[in-house]
Order: C-alpha cells, then structure tokens, then sequence
C-alpha cells in the first residue's frame, strides 16, 4: 500500500520532470518560433495568437506566444536576451529599442534580401524603431500622444468641445469650468511615455534627447512638472500614483477626470469601460507651438534567434496589411502601414478622431529613448509622485533621479 | 487586574462577558479587510469607490467569479499553482523523510557536521540567494520550465528537521522488533517507521504546499511566459493591467487564491497548530 | 513589576527549544545507510542552496552583467554599495522595518496568545481567525490592503463619511509609507507567533500558578514573573526566526509602493531585485546579497550570545 504510494507520487514527479523538459518551453526546438509580447489579458491573448498565426503560415513554423504583463515585460526580456533562452521574435516599444538594440539582429539586410517594402510604413514609425541608422524592428502600430477627455463632463461644465490644437490657456479656462461642477480636469501619470509628453508639449521640455542621452535637468522639465504640480495643488488634476500604473486611466473610466493623456491604442479600451461619450483632442501646448511626441511598437528578431529568415517572413506577414488591417478594425492598434489607417478611423466610433490624429500626426516627433529607459521609468514610478503631486521641488526631484542614473 | 483564579462568580461572569465581546470586535475589526475584500468582489466595477462605502453592492455580482476565468487564464494559473505545489511538496516530503530518519536513527560518519550544515541553512534566507541561483538555472537551461519553479526549493533543510526531531522519539524497541522480523534498514523506515511518522508528514505537506502556492519572487524571476507557466500570485499581478486595474476582479481572484491554503487551514487547524511547536516554525 | 525574568527552573517543558541530541542506535552496516539515506537530501540542498551562496560570493566580486562575460573587480562592488546613498537607504529602511515590526508582532502575537487563554470559549475559531492572513497568499494581502489604504479606498472613506476626517494618502506619503507597510505586515504575520506562545502559555502547570497567586501575585504579575520566564525559551525562538524573516521584507512593499514615494520604501531585498533584475547588475546585486547574509548571521549570533542572559530551559 505504502509502495504504491510512494511509487505512484515517484512516477508522478518524474513524468512531471519529463514533460517539463519536453513542455515547449525550449526555445531552441527547430520548428518553433518563440514570440515574445507583452500580454493584459486573455482577450490580448487571443487577438495575439490569431497575429502569431499569421506569422506561422508564412514562415511554416509554429508562432508560440510568450507573454508577460507589460509592467514585468521588460525586466523578462533584459534577463533572456543575448541567451539560449531569448525568444526569436522580440515585440520592441520604439522608446525602449535603444536599450535592447544590443541583443536584437539589425533587420536591414534582411529588409534588403527579400525585397521587404518599407516605404508602405510611416515614416516616423520606422525610424522610431532604429538605432544609429540601423532597423531593430518592423512597426505595428504608432501614434502620436493625445488628450481624451470626457464629453459629457465637458458638456455639463459648458466647455466648447476642444478643438485640435487647442492651448495650455483653453485647458486652463476648461479645468477651472470643470473644478465648479466638481470635477478634477486631468488624470495625472509618473509612467514614462505619458508624463514625458504631457511635458514635451507643454513646453518643449525632453526628459531625454534624441540622441538618447538623459536630460532631465533641463530646466523647462521641472517648469513642466511644477505646472502639473501646480494642477494638483489647485485640485484639478489627480494625484499620481507611482506603484499603479494605470491609476490614470482608472480615475478617467470611472469618471473622477475628465481628460487623462493616451495613444490611439488607449481608445479602444477606454471606449468599451467608459460609460460616457470619449472624445479625443491634442495635447495643450503653448499657443501657436503645438507639440507632442509619437511612439509605436513593433517586431524584431533576437540574435540569438537560430532562424532569423523564418522569424523575418513571419514578422512580414505579422505586419501585413491584411494583418494590420484587422488590428485596426478591433481598433487596437493604429497601424504602422499607411494603408490600413483609414480601417481604424472608420471604427474608432470617436467623433474628431480623424482631424485629431491628422493634427498631431503633423507636428509628432519619435519619443526619444534611452539606453537607461527602464532605469527612468522605474525611477519616476518611485520619485516622480513626489514631485507631480507637489511635495517636492521639481527640480530637486529630477535631479536626485538624475543622480542615480548617472552611476 | 483580576486574580487568576479568583474565585467570586458575579463581577467575574459579568467581566468575561464583556472580554469576550470585545474579543469577538476585535476579530472582526481584525476579518475585516479580508471581509472588505470579499464584499467588493462582488461589487460591480462602478460600485467599488462608492461614498460612503458600503460592504456589499446593490447586487451581488457572482459573474465576477466567472469574468476571472475569461478576463486571464485563471484556470491555467490555478493548475500551475497545483502542479508545483503538489510535486515541490510530494519531492520534498520523499528526501526529507529519508534524511530525517538518517539523522535520527542511523549512524554514520559526518552526521553531526552534516546536520549542522542543514541547520545553518534554516537561517538563509530565499532571497540572498535568488541572484545566483538564477544563473544556475540559466546554467541548467531551465529557465521558464516546471522544474525551476519546483526543484530548488523541494531541498530546504526545515523537512529534515521537523521528521529528525519526530523520529528522535521513537521507541527503540520498534526498531528491534523489525530486526526480528527480518526486515532490514530500508524494510524498517518504510513499514516501521514512516506510517509512525504520518501526522508529522502531513504538517510538513501542509506548510511546503502552501509555502510554494504563496512564492512569488521566485516565479517573477524564473517564468517569462506568464500566459502559460504562471503561478497564482503572478497571476494576481495580471489584474493590474495596462487597461485599467480590475479592482473588483483582483479581489475576486484574491478569494479564489485564498481558498486552498484557507480549507487546509480550517480542515488541519489541529495538526498544524502541533507542527507549529513541535518544529518551531513561528516567526514567519 | 518584575523586568527582571524570575530565576526558578521549573520542570515545564519548553516545546520549541531547538537542540542536538540523538540517538545513534543502530550500528554495523547503517553507515552506509545514513549516507544513502541523506544522500538525496544533502546533495539538493549543496547544489541549490550551498553552491548558490559560494557562486554569490564569486560573483559579488566581478563586474557581472546579465548578457556579456563577467569580469574581475575584487572588492569594488562593496565599495560602490558603501557609498551609494540608495543602499544606505535600503539598509536604513529594512533596520527600520525590523524595529518596528519585531517589537509590535511580538507584542500583538503574545497579547492574543495570553488573551486566547483555553478558558475563551471557542478558542479554536479564534485561533483559525488570526492564523488565516498567515497562509494566505502575501500577494494577495498586499493587494487587498493596497485598496484598503489608498484615497477613496476602505479607510479613507469610512473616516470621512463616519467623522469627517481626511486620511492621510499612507501609501503615497513618506512619513506613512512604511508604517503603513509595518502595520499590513504584522496583521498578515504575526498568527504564527501567536501559536507557539498560545502553546508555549498552555503548559505551565497549574501548580506554579496556584502558587503564585497564593503568595499574592495579581494576573499582571503571574504572567510576568512565572509565565514569561517559562515561555522564554519560545519567546527566544520566535524572536530569532522573527528578526530573520523581517529582514527579508519585500512583497509587501513591492506590491503597495514599489518602493515610494521617493525611496522611503525600498528594502534591501528590492535593492537586489533592482541592481540584478531591472538593472543587470548581477555582480552588484550579489554584493548586496552577500550583505543581507552576514546581517542575518550577525544579528543572529547576538541573539544566541544574548539568549544566555534571559532565556531558560528545563
């Protein structure tokens, strides 16, 4: 009795060892393609495994999607690149290429070899995803930073739909229109991309060049901040929270603020939870001087990757225009490919989407990144509540994070 | 300031009543996040940061429980979290059991030192070691496998010592009874001395079960593909999404984790309260 | 009021004192036998855990990135963790951690236990009540006092809906933060402590007490003079594994503040998850490991050193 027990439970361990060993998690197997994606949820799930499966008719190999949450993505990719264990397709944000460019191939002679057509892609999107001149990444999608705002609660406090363009005077006047009816104007963020341009456009500030080197100690940064700051104060604009995210976007779908700053891939998400009318505008800037950055994201291939020929058909046609096409139906992503575009304004369902994009995408510049980002981003989720909500100087703040990235 | 045992009935009823009632507050005041979290599990999304707060909503949302089924692959996580535990426990009581009964109730040279060395080990901490012990799996070419979240930690000295201090009282005549029998040195641990050792082995299955439902630093560095290889408490991180955290989803998840270790609990309460002091396991 | 622990060695058990006596019985051929039978266990616990703190040290003393060939630098990473003002913070944070929480779960763990006396009608109910959060995922706590702590959240709004007052925002406030994190911490930890006392208290004999209490002694002074000293070699056991763990703080941190606001959170276990994970600087990270390690061993060594003074066994 007791032997069989313990026979059973050795049987047990051991074919449990087994199929650990054989259970697709190896990297290495030749006829698999490892994905690497950042994964929210298993709806993301699906829509990825359906992009992955794209990927697998081209190439003839099998896709297999790794995911992780975006906010643990990058801590996994820096520990498995430029290993046996690193995927082959590795999904890059265009701040972030810098920092991995090391252990991605350079996808140029490939581009070359099987006659890749890059000029279908925006512009800026492509560049956004390469380093010294040299391709990282094939984009997906891309996008300059927006403003969404409430409708409804814009209507209730008597603010004129803000038109494209409008300035850090009209957002002023409207937060002050909303603060009457009880509302706090504006969802405040310390995650990097969102902060980094509500800055940018307010005054120019760059918390990194584009030469990719840190620059937070320019002055107009902390001219930015304080202005937010400022926000926060007068309670018009919410408290950030450093250990959440998407406390953000939180505050705005529940109703607390009226506007919170986001990419086209927000609209979706925040369409289907929010239980008001979303509209879409620019970023306030100063009249006259209309700014914000674009980010995106795409595939690219890990050097260590034993089949970067099959990776590269597979990324093509995770990129193709029938692909990107369907993303942008679901609304997901607003694609990279000029020619898929038009799919994702016509199921936006945002009044003004279209004028708003077209504004923005004018005057976009790529959002520089860092060698140092995820440093950066992990530093302003820790300090940067301190000094958004006003508790310390800004400028002391962006120094002190400034301070440990310079070791 | 009572007498202990004083002795007069009245004052002493009257004053245990109110002990006791004050005790009852205080452990509901003490449930009472745990009871918060349950009540806004079955909040809808709108109803979570209501003002004033209420416990419950205006209607209780079972399809919660459902929605943490679809929203991720909460299913997968919770097999996850079974396989390692069972297996991680099942390797853990196998060596433990032996090493235990060879440091209680065999001679052989180096004992001493090598108990020592376990005991030493009781004191490192998980953490000191997670730097190094990544690269060994790297190594190994394990990383984001079943067999890094499970392995490494099945070989923690305290199962070694909870069962040596178990068979340190065992009766020699059992072990010379088994002699006369014939059964030989193997013969006697297996039939003799490990159904002795039962109640010992279930505390020891209890405490490595929910230690590996509950780790999470380890599979935060070892799994890369949470989708598939994750754990409950990864799992949990899930909800804390890009799109917005799930609050009434993250508490909905948080029950559905508590449950196991939570019934175990409930159902062991005795056992383990013994193993706690047999084996001094305080201090956690 | 007696600090001083009375000086009687009574004949009560002490359930929980760790020691090394005993009996190697069988003789002959079980040589063989004990190293077969440890085998298994000894070389899994060398491989994962005594090579792990040999390669810490090895690699504690390279430059050692995550990708890329590690490289010699003696000592330099002890140095840099002497004079990076993020580790002094660590280390101060987790000293503060440790000496706010130890006292406090002691305290709470041995109030319940002596409170919990078996006179407290079901007192098992009670026991699963306060051990509960103890088995729970720590994930899952955090998270749930996460929302408990914030603005708007549990205890915000039942202040000012019930008193009008505004909470401060604990988790976002420096001077809260970690108080904020000590209190979560003992709620969720101090079940254990509580049931080694509970078990320690229930066996002093009656008799000892009887006594006590004939020659005077109030509830107040029993405990202090004839329980306490009793349970003292518990007391000595749970205070060590206590100090041990709390060194290791860091879930509850990474998973309320992630360290802020600023670094008023940051523990030394996060420091190296940062240096090793977001940061890659493994080198570094096992320095501060190897750190960690001696402050355990030392903090330890002094408690054993100490117990001499006030614990007593049978």
């Amino acid at each position: 009795m007791r032997v069989r027990t313990a026979a059973v439970a050795a049987a047990a361990v051991g074919a449990l060892l087994l199929t650990g060993c054989s259970g697709g998690q190896s990297v290495g197997s030749s006829d698999t393609l490892t994905w690497s994606m950042w994964i929210g949820s298993s709806e993301d799930q699906k829509v990825w495994d359906g992009v992955g499966g794209t990927g697998a008719e081209a190439s003839g190999k099998k896709v297999s999607l790794q995911g992780s949450p975006f906010n643990d993505y990058w801590t996994k990719i820096s520990t498995q690149l430029g290993t046996d264990s690193a995927p082959c397709i590795v999904t890059m944000q265009s701040l972030r290429v810098n920092q991995f460019s090391d252990g991605l191939l350079p996808l140029d002679d490939l581009v070359k070899s099987t006659g890749f057509d890059s000029d279908a892609f925006d512009e800026g999107a492509m560049k956004a995803l390469a380093v010294d001149g040299e391709q990282y990444a094939i984009p997906y999608d891309t996008g300059p930073l927006l403003l969404f705002y409430n409708k409804d609660a814009f209507g209730d406090a008597g603010v004129a739909a803000p038109a494209p363009g409008w300035t850090v005077d009209d957002f002023e006047a409207a937060a002050t229109a909303l603060k009457k009816k009880g509302k706090t104007a504006l969802a405040t963020t310390v995650e990097d991309i969102f902060l980094e341009a509500l800055v940018f456009a307010h005054d120019g500030g760059q918390m990194v060049d584009d030469s990719g080197g840190i620059t937070l100690d320019n002055a107009k940064n902390a001219e930015a901040v304080e202005w937010i700051a400022g926000l926060v104060k007068n309670a018009t604009a919410t408290r950030a929270d450093g250990a959440d995210a998407s406390a953000d976007d939180n505050a705005f779908i529940n109703g607390t603020a009226a506007t919170v700053v986001g990419g086209p891939w927000n609209s979706l998400d925040f369409k289907a939870k929010a239980t008001f009318e979303v509209g879409v505008t620019t970023l306030p800037s100063p009249k006259g001087a209309q700014k914000t950055y674009a980010a995106g994201s795409g595939f690219g291939i890990s050097k260590t990757c034993s089949d970067p020929e099959g990776a590269f058909a597979a990324i093509t046609a995770m990129t193709s225009e029938k692909t990107l096409t369907s993303l942008a139906q679901d609304g997901r992503a607003f694609p990279a490919r000029t020619a898929a575009q038009a799919a994702w304004y016509k199921n936006a369902g945002i009044d003004g989407a279209e004028e708003t994009l077209n504004s923005a995408l004018a005057i976009a510049v790529p959002l520089p990144g860092s060698a140092d980002g995820d440093k950066l981003n992990q530093l302003l989720s820790q300090y940067g509540p301190q000094m958004v909500n006003g508790e310390k100087p800004a400028k002391d703040v962006l120094a002190e994070i400034s301070s440990q990235l310079g070791k | 300031m009572s007498d202990v045992i004083s002795r007069g009935r009245g004052p002493r009823n009257l004053r245990s009543a109110v002990g006791y009632t004050l005790l009852v507050l205080v452990a509901l005041l003490f449930m009472s996040p745990l009871i918060f979290m349950v009540g806004t599990s079955l909040k809808a999304p709108s109803e979570i940061f209501a003002t004033p707060p209420a416990l419950f909503g205006a209607t209780l949302e079972w399809g919660n429980y459902a929605e943490v089924f679809s929203y991720a692959p909460f299913a997968r996580y919770l097999v996850n979290g079974v396989v390692v535990a069972v297996s991680g426990t099942v390797i853990t009581l196998a060596v433990s059991a032996l090493s235990g009964y060879a440091f209680a109730r065999l001679r052989w040279r180096g004992r001493t030192a090598t108990f020592t060395v376990f005991l030493a080990t009781m004191m490192l901490p998980q953490e000191v070691i997670i730097v190094p012990a990544f690269v060994l799996m790297r190594e190994l070419g394990w990383i984001n496998t079943y067999q890094a979240l499970i392995i490494p930690w099945a070989f923690t000295a305290l199962g070694a010592f909870l069962l040596r201090q178990f068979f340190v009282t065992v009766p020699r005549e059992l072990e010379d009874a088994s002699r006369i029998d014939g059964l030989g040195e193997f013969g006697t641990f297996f039939r003799i001395m490990l159904p002795l050792a039962r109640p010992t082995l279930a505390v020891l299955a209890v405490f490595t079960f929910i230690t590996y439902w509950n780790s999470f630093l380890w599979p935060l560095v070892v799994v890369n593909d949470v989708s598939s290889l994750g754990t409950i408490p990864l799992g949990l991180q899930q909800f804390f999404g890009q799109q917005g955290t799930q609050w009434h989803l993250i508490m909905a998840a948080s029950v559905i984790s508590m449950l196991p270790s939570t019934i175990l609990l409930i159902a062991l309460q005795r056992y383990l309260v013994r193993g706690i002091v047999t084996s001094g396991l305080g201090g956690r | 009021m007696a600090n001083v622990p009375a000086r009687e060695v009574t004949e009560a058990s002490a359930p929980a004192a760790p020691k090394d006596h005993s009996g190697g019985r069988r003789r002959g051929r079980s040589g063989a036998w004990g190293v077969g039978f440890a085998a298994p266990h000894a070389l899994g616990l060398a491989l994962f855990t005594l090579v792990p703190i040999g390669i810490a040290l090895f690699m504690s003393l390279h430059n050692w990135p995550m990708i890329g060939s590690p490289s010699w630098i003696g000592l330099d990473n002890y140095q840099e963790l002497l004079t990076d003002p993020t580790f002094r913070t660590a280390l101060g944070n987790t000293f503060l951690f440790v000496v706010l929480y130890v006292p406090l779960n002691l305290v709470v763990s041995l109030g319940m236990a002596a409170w919990l006396s078996p006179r407290i009608r079901h007192r098992q109910i009670f026991r699963v009540i306060f051990f509960l959060p103890t088995v729970t995922p720590i994930v899952a706590n955090a998270v749930v006092w996460r929302m408990l702590y914030q603005p708007g959240g549990a205890i915000d709004a039942t202040a000012q809906s019930f008193f009008g007052i505004k909470m401060p925002d604990f988790l976002a406030d420096p001077n809260w933060a970690m108080i904020a994190i000590v209190v979560m911490s003992v709620w969720q930890g101090f079940g254990y402590n509580m049931i080694v006392f509970s078990s320690a208290l229930d066996s002093v004999p009656e008799s000892q007490l009887e006594a006590a209490s004939l020659d005077g002694a109030n509830a107040w002074t029993a405990f202090w003079r004839i329980k306490l000293p009793l349970i003292s070699p518990s007391l000595f056991f749970a205070t060590t594994m206590t100090l041990i763990t709390s060194f290791q703080v860091f879930i509850q941190p990474y998973i309320m503040t992630r360290g802020g606001p600023g670094d008023s959170t940051v523990t030394l276990v996060q420091f190296i998850y940062n240096q090793g994970f977001t940061f890659q600087k493994l080198g570094l990270a096992s320095a501060a490991a190897w750190v960690l390690f001696v402050i355990i061993l030392g903090v330890t060594a002094v408690q054993f050193l100490g117990q001499k003074k006030w614990v007593h066994y049978e």
